[in-house]
């Protein structure tokens, strides 16, 4: 399977595609063309090092922030003399503090996630594709990067880490992720939300098809813990066109619902209600100021990724 | 009507089934992620997804239909609604009427109905009652009943044939319609469109009566040509009281067809042949120019008494019914004249010598008197020849000749008591009696020696004292008025001496040089003409009136007109002597005497009619002391019928109504008990009634018009037209229009396949399109409701 670069900007992977080998993952010219941005978190996080994004802490940055008045237990060096000088008072000089932060990337690998609806790619291909770009882009500028693959539950969870070696890990999970069972993002998310204690950046690549009360519930509790979410919402055209167009037996990729009919006659009321599904869930992610993205797997995911990534960085900037 | 054949093709209608359930098996399997919206879709739209997928099914199967269906070639019954289920009351009219034995193109127009009718009759059921009436001159139900098998109609149907004479269709269609329909009714009219039948029927209410609820079907089975035809016209000759020897001359009129499908005007020569008894006895070549009627005179002598039948006879044509015409002669025997003159009386006083030379005169005396081209002498010598001339001396006249004697004439003759008891029974009888006075006539005798004209009646009649001197050459007297009407005098009338112009009587110029020296006048002591009895004379045993024929110019009655018994008595005081006047002498003598004893002339007892038209009475008249007799008619195939007559006005009359069969017919009259006569027989003959050799036709338009404003189905079975039978059978092919509706199908099911689901409708959209409308149409008509505002992403 081509990589979703294949044909636009990139040559093929040498690894052939679905295979295990993490390598393939490595896509030289996706990687290149987001080498070039910075995920910065549009909110404080909580880091250890320092770095792009700016922390809740006051720090040793250049950034200035404030005065306060000295109390005990304050540095000396802290104290901005020049205004002591000044004021004849002990004040002390406060200045934000930028560190590194923790990506968390949540991988939908539910069976929906497998669907390829012409010659392109699958949903889950795709995601892998971009969880891979994310996590070299995280890792290049010194941020944690973890993982977890989820369908009905939590399948594989690697801690964000900052080592070198720490990509490896996270291409081989991506590349040993299967689709697996039903969707239940709700309940995923709730899981994970204990399991990433500290505020960092949330990156959700899914196809959301799930219960939407429960998709809410979820991204509200995540965002409750002060993560910087994003939500890349992965669709195949096929999906968003019905191309369809003679007689089809459909079947629930996820459940056992099946109908035949002509894909004709219900095409148009197929795409009202997709549409006001992508509508809703969009809505719902701005409502809760999630960062949200429409991922066509027909477009290479370099391409859309990098372009969110401006847009994302102008309105933090 | 299917191609049975093709018929196994059928099944392949249940290909678009099996394609469909085979292709559930084959069908592309697409998991979709997104399944729930297709199936929330779906579910709002099921009805109307199903109904469209039914509908189309159906279409798909109507189109296999449809392809099997033209390639079968099949037709449709133009009358299947007529021809359809249920019990059906159809009607036939079949014009019978002569002109449809015309043939053209190798059949009649009548073969042509009978097809037409049998054609029709095979489509209906056996539970359908049919009603056939034959229209001829008078309508003939011929079949009022169920159809069942339908032989017995058949039957009836072979036996018709062309009627004498035009049909008369308003009767028919009037019967036909008279009695209650037993179903749905169609009068079918099957008719050659002969335009005197048609124009009876357009002028008939009947044509207008015709319920609306009933279907009218004209089948014309006539024919636009006009083939060569010959043809004899109207009546036979009627010959007056033919009698043996004398030759018969008659009259033939032909008339031949102009030709206009050829548009060949050359003239047309065709033989008349003249049979009397079965035997050809003359036959002449005849020219005619086309539309045009040639008179041909014909000369028939009848070689016996009694009944003769002859027939005129053209070649057969293509309308062999006006080809040929009977005609009989009653042959009388030849007139017995006795002239009973006075013994001793010789040479030129003699009146036997003027009588017998005007009785047996030359035609020369007759053109001398009348004229060369007067049309009376062919008649005058046509009476001097029928006569058997004797000339008896009053002493030695016996029995036997008064007895076998018609006419007996006397003539200044004095009878002995013997003879002139003969005499008298004789005339009683019947025989004819003329009186001439003389010079042995002596003033207030009896006449003839007969006394009371009756016996038992008063004299009625006498002779006066002769008046006159014949010696006085200038003291003669003419002839005064005369009745002009009377047969004996009608001949000399003269155009501007016209009966009826307000006055009986009036001068003869021939008269005018008639000079009367001596004469008898007559006594008529009984009641004249138009006078009541004189008082006293016997009720019981009224006096036979008297009637003056002719007066002198000084108002002497000199001719007189009476009966005695049966005979009628001319009595002339008018001497045939040339002393007493010039009249043995004079060229009005000859046709005089002619026509007196023409009028005395015994009338045979019985008189029918010689030619009647078919359908007509054809009468019989006998004398009143035959009305007991025993009248027996004899129709061409032999059938008798006895014939009821009825005693009236001193005639015994009655008819022969059944005279529908063309040929001879023939009367037989047994004479009463008591009467003392030969049986009689009288010939008789019905004739087609022939107007033209042009058979003349409307045309469909007119046809249909007859009815209007009724609608009526017009079918061309003419001869030229043999359509007949493919419009009858209604064989039309209609794979075009299958061909057509496929295609329409394919339409119908692009438009179907491509339909989308309705959209809510709301104010203010614009005008909503035809597509759209079937769409709510279809969502009608399965329930469906509009989107209901299902908001299935909406976290």
């Amino acid at each position: 399977m081509p990589p979703p670069n294949a044909g636009q900007t990139t040559q093929g992977p040498t690894a052939p595609a679905g295979s295990a080998d993490p390598s393939r993952l490595l896509d030289p010219l996706g990687i290149a063309l987001v080498e070039r941005m910075e995920l910065v978190a549009r909110t404080a996080v909580e880091g250890l090092l320092s770095g792009l994004h700016p922390s809740p802490f006051f720090g040793s940055s250049v950034e200035y922030a404030d005065h306060r008045p000295y109390t005990p237990s304050d540095e000396i060096r802290s104290i901005d003399w020049k205004l002591v000088a000044k004021t004849d008072k002990y004040y002390v000089k406060l200045f934000e503090e930028q560190t590194n932060t923790r990506v968390t990337i949540l991988l939908d690998t539910s069976r929906s996630m497998e669907f390829s609806g012409g010659d392109g790619i699958t949903k889950l291909e795709y995601g892998r594709f971009l969880a891979a770009a994310l996590c070299h882009l995280a890792l290049r500028q010194n941020d944690a990067a973890g993982l977890a693959t989820f369908d009905g539950e939590v399948r594989s969870y690697i801690p964000p880490r900052s080592m070198a070696n720490h990509f490896r890990h996270i291409l081989a999970a991506l590349a040993q992720a299967t689709p697996g069972d039903d969707t239940r993002i709700g309940p995923v998310l709730q899981a994970l939300a204990g399991r990433i204690p500290r505020r960092g950046i949330v990156i959700l690549i899914s196809d959301l098809l799930d219960d939407p009360a429960g998709l809410a519930t979820g991204l509200s509790l995540l965002k409750s813990r002060r993560q910087d979410l994003v939500v890349f919402h992965v669709v195949d055209p096929a999906e968003r066109d019905f191309p369809w167009t003679k007689i089809t037996r459909f079947k629930d990729i996820e459940g056992q619902g099946r109908v035949v009919t002509n894909p004709r006659t219900v095409r148009a009321a197929y795409l009202e209600r997709f549409e006001k599904f992508l509508g809703g869930v969009r809505s719902a992610c701005l409502e809760r100021s999630i960062g949200y993205e429409l991922a066509l797997t027909d477009h290479p995911y370099a391409e859309m990724l990098s372009g969110y990534l401006a847009r994302r960085a102008r309105q933090t900037g | 009507m299917l191609n049975p054949l093709l018929l196994w093709f059928l099944p392949l209608a249940l290909l678009p089934v099996i394609l469909h359930l085979l292709n559930l098996n084959r069908l592309r399997e697409v998991e979709l992620p997104t399944f729930r919206f297709l199936m929330e879709g779906y579910v709002q739209e099921r009805s109307r997804i199903k109904l469209i997928e039914w509908l189309l099914l159906l279409l798909r199967t109507a189109v296999v239909l449809l392809v099997v269906g033209a390639l079968s070639r099949p037709v449709v019954q133009r009358f299947s609604t007529l021809f359809g289920s249920g019990v059906k009351d159809v009607v036939f009219v079949l014009d019978a009427g002569m002109s449809t034995g015309l043939v053209t193109e190798g059949s009649s127009a009548l073969h042509r109905g009978r097809e037409a009718v049998r054609a029709a009759v095979g489509r209906l059921g056996p539970a359908d009652f049919v009603t056939v009436v034959r229209a001829g001159m008078e309508p003939r139900v011929l079949h009022r009943a169920v159809l069942g098998d339908g032989k017995r109609l058949l039957a009836e149907l072979d036996s018709v044939e062309p009627d004498p004479g035009s049909a008369d269709l308003a009767a028919a269609v009037g019967e036909a319609l008279a009695s209650p329909a037993r179903g749905p009714r169609s009068l079918w009219i099957v008719s050659d469109g002969q335009a005197r039948s048609w124009n009876r029927l357009r002028d008939s209410p009947v044509a207008r009566q015709v319920p609306d609820d009933v279907q009218l079907v004209l089948v014309d089975i006539g024919s636009g040509q006009t083939p060569p035809n010959v043809a004899l016209l109207g009546d036979p000759p009627r010959p007056q009281r033919p009698v043996v020897g004398l030759p018969v001359e008659l009259t033939a009129r032909i008339e031949a067809a102009g030709n206009g499908s050829t548009g060949d005007d050359a003239a047309i020569e065709v033989p008349l042949s003249v049979t009397v008894d079965d035997e050809l006895v003359t036959q002449t070549t005849v020219t005619i120019p086309p539309g045009q009627v040639v008179s041909v005179p014909l000369s028939v002598v009848p070689a016996r008494a009694g009944v003769i039948k002859a027939r005129l006879d053209l070649p057969a044509d293509a309308f062999p019914f006006d080809d040929s015409m009977v005609f009989v002669l009653n042959v009388e025997r030849r007139v017995g004249v006795v002239v009973v003159t006075a013994p001793g009386v010789e040479g030129l006083a003699d009146p036997a010598l003027y009588l017998t030379a005007a009785l047996e005169s030359p035609l020369a005396s007759l053109t001398a008197t009348l004229g060369e081209s007067s049309p009376q002498v062919e008649g005058e010598e046509r009476i001097a020849r029928s006569l058997d001339v004797q000339v008896v001396r009053a002493d030695l006249l016996d029995e036997r000749r008064i007895q076998e004697a018609d006419v007996i004439v006397v003539a200044d003759a004095r009878l002995d008591g013997h003879r002139s008891q003969w005499l008298r029974r004789r005339v009683e009888e019947g025989a004819g009696l003329v009186v001439f006075a003389g010079p042995k006539q002596g003033p207030g005798e009896e006449i003839a020696g007969l006394g009371s004209f009756a016996g038992r009646d008063p004299a009625l009649l006498r002779w006066k004292e002769p008046v006159g001197d014949i010696d006085d050459e200038t003291g003669g007297r003419g002839f005064g008025p005369v009745d002009l009407t009377h047969p004996l005098f009608a001949p000399f009338r003269t155009p501007a001496e016209r009966p009826g112009d307000g006055t009986a009587g009036g001068r003869i110029e021939a008269f005018d040089t008639l000079r009367f020296f001596r004469h008898v006048p007559l006594s008529t002591t009984g009641p004249e003409a138009g006078a009541k009895a004189p008082a006293g004379a016997p009720v019981a045993a009224p006096a036979a009136p008297v009637t003056v024929l002719a007066r002198l110019d000084d108002d002497t009655p000199v001719i007189a007109e009476t009966k005695l018994g049966r005979g009628r008595v001319l009595v002339s005081g008018l001497a045939v002597t040339p002393d007493w006047s010039n009249l043995p002498v004079h060229p009005a003598f000859v046709p005089l005497l002619l026509r007196a004893v023409q009028t005395v002339r015994p009338d045979p007892p019985a008189i029918a009619a010689e030619s009647v038209h078919p359908y007509e009475p054809a009468p019989i008249r006998l004398e009143e002391r035959w009305k007991r007799a025993v009248v027996q008619a004899t129709d061409p195939v032999g059938t008798k019928t006895a014939i009821e007559t009825v005693a009236g006005d001193g005639r015994v009359t009655g008819a022969l109504e059944e005279t529908r069969r063309i040929g001879f017919y023939e009367f037989d009259v047994q004479p009463p008990v008591g009467v003392t006569a030969e049986p009689i027989r009288l010939g008789m003959v019905v004739n087609r009634e022939v107007e033209g050799a042009t058979i003349e036709r409307i045309d469909a338009a007119e046809l249909a018009a007859t009815f209007a404003p009724h609608p009526t189905t017009l079918l061309a079975g003419t001869a030229d037209d043999p359509t007949l039978h493919t419009q009858f059978t209604s064989r039309r092919e209609i794979w075009r229009w299958l061909i057509t509706a496929v295609f329409c199908l394919f339409g119908l099911e692009f438009l179907l396949s491509t339909l989308k689901p309705p959209q809510p409708r709301r104010g203010g959209d614009k005008p909503r399109g035809w597509g759209e409308r079937i769409n709510d149409w279809l969502a009608d008509a399965v329930g469906m409701q509009e989107a209901d505002g299902v908001e299935p992403g909406a976290p």
